[in-house]
């Protein structure tokens, strides 16, 4: 355990998980049909994805799923990954972990007091790696997932906010300007790792990277000031998409706008291979973003981006490539649609 | 019992001009009180109203009146309602729904209601506004657009506009009184007035209305009802001609037919008398009630004529016939009557009603056809043409030894064994009887009428539903701020959404979550109940209780589930689950009553149905059985009566589930009215019977002198009977048809029944019975 003393970065021993008599998810054949939230590939032939009161489902096609009962009710935000390891995060702090590829599940961490979610969760090794939510919530475990340690990284804020709580440390203290910083944090929405480089966004227009793991960030500045929930690496470059549509590409220029045919919040971004991106939003719309040409205005006006809206019009969360279709979670549940199509 | 009659006998025709002037004085009375007669309906009629779910729906009913309700979808013909012409046309209805008197004005909801709103997230928060703004102009292509993109916004597709925008919905709740008389709200003046103050000033080629809600329909059913008129007459045309066949003489087939019109018009009189009106429901029963008198006029008819074709005067052959029908037809009318009063025991206001109609209407025929008729016979001169006719008929009399070798001891046993292993395969198959509507739809309507093609064509345009039950969550006030009881709400509702049947479902912790995702930029993963009280607050705040999903302190909030169909299993298939989960949510102070809701009346009517049904058959059959030891004074008896009574109910049950005809409040009393009726058959056949036995015949002498005096009247009324009511199948109310179906079946069955299984039946109870002198008679029932 190596601590940067020059950085902007306090660890506090996260209390142990205090987990609360929650009953276990309820088994229900319509979970497949509720809120899911985040969806990954766990196998060449298996997906899992999670949602609201603690579904977990996992299956081998649409019409083949299987819910996990989880000890909890939490609804859950994102999955990820690593070998065998599968880690869920949610509301109430909720981090939820399978060692064995979704038999059994624990709760590692919970914090119902808290009254906020995680949003995201990420691991770098088997034993190292980091939850982000609401409220600047930033939890980081390097013991892999047994304990975990709270975070607050001043570098994340703008800096106007960091002049201001340098001022706050200088007249009032530690204490108070700890607890300014915590309140000041921004909702990180997404965390993405590319090349060895962290990507987080959130409120407030907040793109940063870190070059070592989230111990310190750089702010990437970017003219917009909403929400960022959607971050992905492409081919070409970084993309970020946020509230009521707005898009961005990362061009050797500078940041590109991309004009989405709808005005509905982008929730996710999947690659579907080198030149297409798909982006997954609100309302229920599937946007193709054709990235082959980036010397040209990437915009609906000239078919480089379109769209197609499911026929529920529900909002979509996420999506992935699965075989020859693409498995979509939306607040109506699993769907899927065939990739050629598109 | 002798000396009764003869007191009567004695009182009716020693002063028989005064018996018939005081009748013509009465009914003259009575004609002009039933030209006063009111057709009255009412919702609460309907429901059984000590029923607890529909105690906990009245209880809240101020809150959640969403039970009786009227939607109005305007459509319009092209496909598309962006046009000047179809928002004009809306407008309209909207103004008009909203003056008709005794709607909830706070209440009506369309795109033209300012209540209807959309808002949408931006980066500063929210953006909001009426759907369609203050400065709308129809004519203005950019306005109509405007609308377009706002219904998107405030997500009332498949709600208040249909999903493949070809029609906008205009909804209204009903008050259960007139605001301006303070009396029941008139239910049929409503229906009618929408179909006249709105369907035939906006219907035409451009735009259509499609009007459904508990008004309109019994409104459509209180104007099908009024076909009626033209069944009433067939009937009676029918029966003339029948009894006219019969009975071979104008005078004996107009006499009859009076009296039992006589019995009508003292029945509709006597209801208006009595502050009654008659609900389109149980508008057959003045029709039945005519059928039952004619059924015992030919009885009486028939016996006159027998004695004056022996030779008697009118006089003597009138007195003898009254004073030999007085006993069994007095008796069969009296179990008619008692009968039809068990029907007193169902707590559905209909039904009561029926009861009171049905039973006073046959009880006036007590005085219409026993009393009245031998008086006016009396008068009538046979003339020589009819003594020939008559004449000829007793040199060729009806051949009923074929009939009489029912009693014949192996006969006797093939017919009972037949009849008691149909008895064990109607059993089997009643078992499977249905409680409730089988149907989609308003189930007393035909499916191709207009009201149910209405409700199918908004059932299938909107995400909507008329077929949702509300479970009354009652807690505390201000308890929508309690995480606890919030999520306790939710979690129940979403293990109800699972139940096979449940369709979808709202509750205020439903759109809480919404409201929350949205106070978070609308981002789906904040889709969850804040723990936070200040936050939760903030999530319900902006939800108004004209929504339905909570009361002025939020102390009561309905979770309302859509259902799939409004099936008998469905629904209890629901209640159950509701009746399961609820003991995992209830608390102190959070309590989850059922019902409201159109499928919580049919919940609690479905019960109150099924429970009363066996109770109801036990009265019937009590009363029918108290009667007949009274009367015959011999169990034997009785059970040759009842028991083949009781095996065509079984059969008319069985009946049921072959036609898909559920048990409902329509259905329930047909089977009490088919035993009343068809008692009187087997009450006729055996009063004969016993005399004969009594005098020491054996039983199929007796059974043969019993056809010979009554059988072909017996033959002749089921068959009219019959006839008369099978005329229903071409009703254009549903629930009429059925009716029909079941009493023809039940009228036939019956008439067979006394036919052929009484006396079979009667064979083998009186085993022994051999000689045909008194001393080898067995006399002594066991009674």
């Amino acid at each position: 355990m190596k601590f940067s003393y020059l950085s902007l970065l306090f660890s506090l021993i996260a209390t142990p998980a205090v987990i609360a008599a929650q009953e276990s998810s309820i088994a229900s054949h319509l979970a497949n049909k509720s809120l899911l939230l985040d969806i990954i590939n766990i196998d060449t032939d298996r997906f899992m994805a999670v949602g609201e009161r603690g579904h977990v489902l996992s299956g081998s096609s649409l019409d083949n799923t299987y819910q996990h009962i989880i000890p909890t009710k939490s609804t859950l935000t994102a999955l990820t990954q690593l070998d065998n390891g599968l880690w869920a995060v949610g509301h109430d702090l909720t981090i939820l972990h399978s060692p064995d590829m979704g038999e059994t599940w624990l709760v590692q961490f919970q914090d119902i007091s808290s009254e906020k979610p995680f949003l995201d969760v990420l691991f770098f090794t088997e034993s190292h790696g980091i939850a982000v939510g609401a409220y600047g919530a930033f939890y980081r475990t390097r013991d892999g997932g047994v304990t975990w340690q709270k975070e607050l990284n001043a570098s994340l804020l703008h800096p106007d906010d960091q002049a201001y709580l340098d001022e706050i440390r200088e007249l009032d203290g530690e204490e108070f300007y700890l607890e300014e910083l915590a309140s000041i944090l921004p909702h990180f929405n997404r965390v993405t790792f590319a090349n060895g480089i962290l990507y987080m966004v959130g409120e407030t227009g907040m793109i940063a990277q870190s070059q070592d793991q989230g111990m310190t960030w750089q702010r990437i500045e970017i003219d917009y000031d909403g929400s960022f929930f959607a971050i992905a690496d492409t081919p070409k470059g970084l993309i970020v998409g946020g509230l009521r549509g707005n898009t961005f590409m990362q061009t050797p220029n500078g940041w590109q706008t991309i004009t989405l045919c709808e005005e509905a919040s982008v929730n996710s971004f999947t690659v579907l291979d080198s030149n297409t991106i798909l982006a997954l939003q609100n309302n229920g719309y599937y946007t193709s973003i054709d990235i082959s040409n980036m010397d040209q205005d990437i915009t609906c006006k000239n078919n480089t981006v379109s769209s197609i809206q499911s026929s529920e019009k529900t909002s979509i969360l996420n999506a992935i490539r699965f075989n020859d279709q693409v498995i979509s979670v939306s607040a109506s549940g699993l769907s899927s649609f065939n990739n050629n199509k598109k | 019992m002798q000396k009764l009659t003869h007191f009567f006998e004695s009182l009716l025709f020693g002063f028989r001009k005064t018996v018939i002037g005081i009748f013509a004085v009465a009914t003259v009375a009575l004609l002009f009180m039933a030209t006063q007669l009111k057709l009255d309906a009412g919702f609460e009629k309907n429901i059984p109203l000590q029923h607890e779910y529909m105690q906990n729906y009245l209880k809240h009913r101020a809150d959640f009146d969403g039970a009786n309700n009227v939607l109005v979808s305007v459509c319009d013909t092209s496909g598309n309602i962006f046009n000047q012409y179809f928002f004009d046309t809306l407008k309209n209805v909207h103004d008009d729904v909203f003056f008709i008197n005794g709607v909830e004005r706070s209440l009506v909801v369309s795109l033209f209601s300012p209540a209807t709103r959309f808002t949408e997230i931006v980066e500063g928060g929210f953006a909001g506004g009426p759907v369609i703004p203050a400065d709308f102009n129809s004519s203005n292509p950019d306005a109509l657009l405007k609308v377009a993109q706002n219904i998107e916004k405030a997500g009332i597709v498949g709600n208040q506009v249909s999903s493949d925008y070809s029609c906008a919905m205009v909804k209204a709740q009903l008050l259960s009184t007139d605001p301006e008389t303070g009396e029941d709200l008139n239910m049929l003046q409503i229906g009618n007035q929408l179909e006249t103050e709105l369907r035939d000033k906006y219907e035409n080629d451009r735009v259509t209305l499609h009007i459904i809600g508990f008004s309109k329909m019994i409104a459509d059913v209180a104007n099908g009802a009024k076909d009626v008129l033209t069944f009433f007459a067939i009937a009676i045309a029918i029966t003339t001609i029948m009894v006219f066949i019969f009975s071979k003489s104008i005078m004996l087939t107009v006499l009859p037919i009076v009296c039992s019109l006589v019995a009508v018009i003292w029945q509709l009189g006597l209801l208006t008398l009595f502050g009654f009106g008659l609900d389109p429901m149980s508008i057959l029963v003045p029709f039945l009630v005519f059928a039952i008198g004619v059924s015992h006029g030919v009885q009486m008819i028939n016996a006159v004529g027998n004695k004056v074709v022996e030779g008697l005067s009118s006089l003597a052959a009138s007195k003898l016939a009254f004073a030999s029908l007085l006993v069994p037809g007095g008796i069969a009318l009296l179990s008619d009557t008692v009968g039809f009063l068990t029907l007193l025991v169902i707590d559905i206001g209909i039904i009561k009603e029926l009861a009171i109609t049905a039973s006073m209407g046959v009880a006036v025929i007590i005085l219409t056809n026993l009393f009245l008729l031998p008086v006016l016979m009396s008068f009538v001169s046979f003339n020589d043409a009819y003594h020939a006719r008559a004449k000829r008929k007793v040199a060729n009399p009806t051949n009923w030894s074929a009939f009489a070798k029912c009693c014949d001891k192996p006969k006797a046993i093939i017919i009972v064994s037949v009849t008691a292993i149909l008895f064990v395969l109607g059993a089997m198959q009643a078992n499977t009887l249905k409680i409730g509507d089988l149907h989609p739809g308003a189930p007393a309507l035909h499916e191709d009428s207009r009201y149910n093609q209405d409700t199918f064509l908004i059932t299938d345009k909107y995400e909507i539903t008329v077929d949702y039950i509300s479970i009354l969550v009652e807690a505390y006030p201000e308890a929508c701020t309690s995480f606890s009881v919030m999520n306790a709400i939710d979690e129940f509702q979403w293990r109800m959404t699972s139940i096979e049947g449940v369709q979808s479902a709202v509750s205020l912790p439903h759109i809480a979550k919404k409201i929350n995702a949205g106070y978070n930029e609308g981002n789906p993963k904040w889709n969850i109940l804040p723990r936070n009280e200040a936050v939760l607050v903030q999530s319900i705040a902006r939800i108004p209780s004209s929504t339905g999903l909570l009361n002025g302190d939020c102390s009561v909030m309905p979770v309302i589930l859509f259902m799939t169909d409004h099936k008998a299993e469905t629904i209890s298939r629901v209640v159950d689950a509701v009746k399961e989960y609820r003991q995992l949510y209830a608390a102190e102070g959070l309590t989850f009553a059922l019902a409201s809701g159109p499928v919580g009346v049919m919940a609690a009517t479905n019960e109150a149905v099924a429970a009363s049904q066996n109770p109801m058959l036990v009265y019937v059959f009590g009363a029918v059985i108290i009667l007949c030891l009274m009367s015959f004074k011999s169990l034997r008896a009785t059970l040759s009566v009842v028991l083949p009574l009781y095996v065509v109910s079984v059969l008319a049950q069985a009946l049921m589930t072959f036609l898909q005809i559920g048990l409902t409040v329509s259905t329930l009393p047909v089977i009490a009215l088919g035993v009343g009726i068809g008692v009187d058959y087997g009450i006729y056949i055996l009063s004969t019977m016993m005399r004969k036995l009594d005098e020491g015949a054996d039983v199929h002498d007796a059974y043969l002198t019993a056809l010979q005096e009554r059988g072909s009247a017996v033959l002749f009324t089921g068959i009219t009977l019959a006839i008369g009511v099978s005329t229903w199948v071409f009703s254009s109310l549903k629930f009429q048809m059925d009716m029909g179906i079941l009493l023809t079946f039940m009228f036939i069955v019956n008439m067979l029944g006394a036919v052929l299984v009484l006396p079979a039946l009667a064979r083998l109870l009186w085993w022994n019975r051999k000689g045909t002198n008194k001393q080898q008679g067995d006399l002594k029932d066991a009674s």
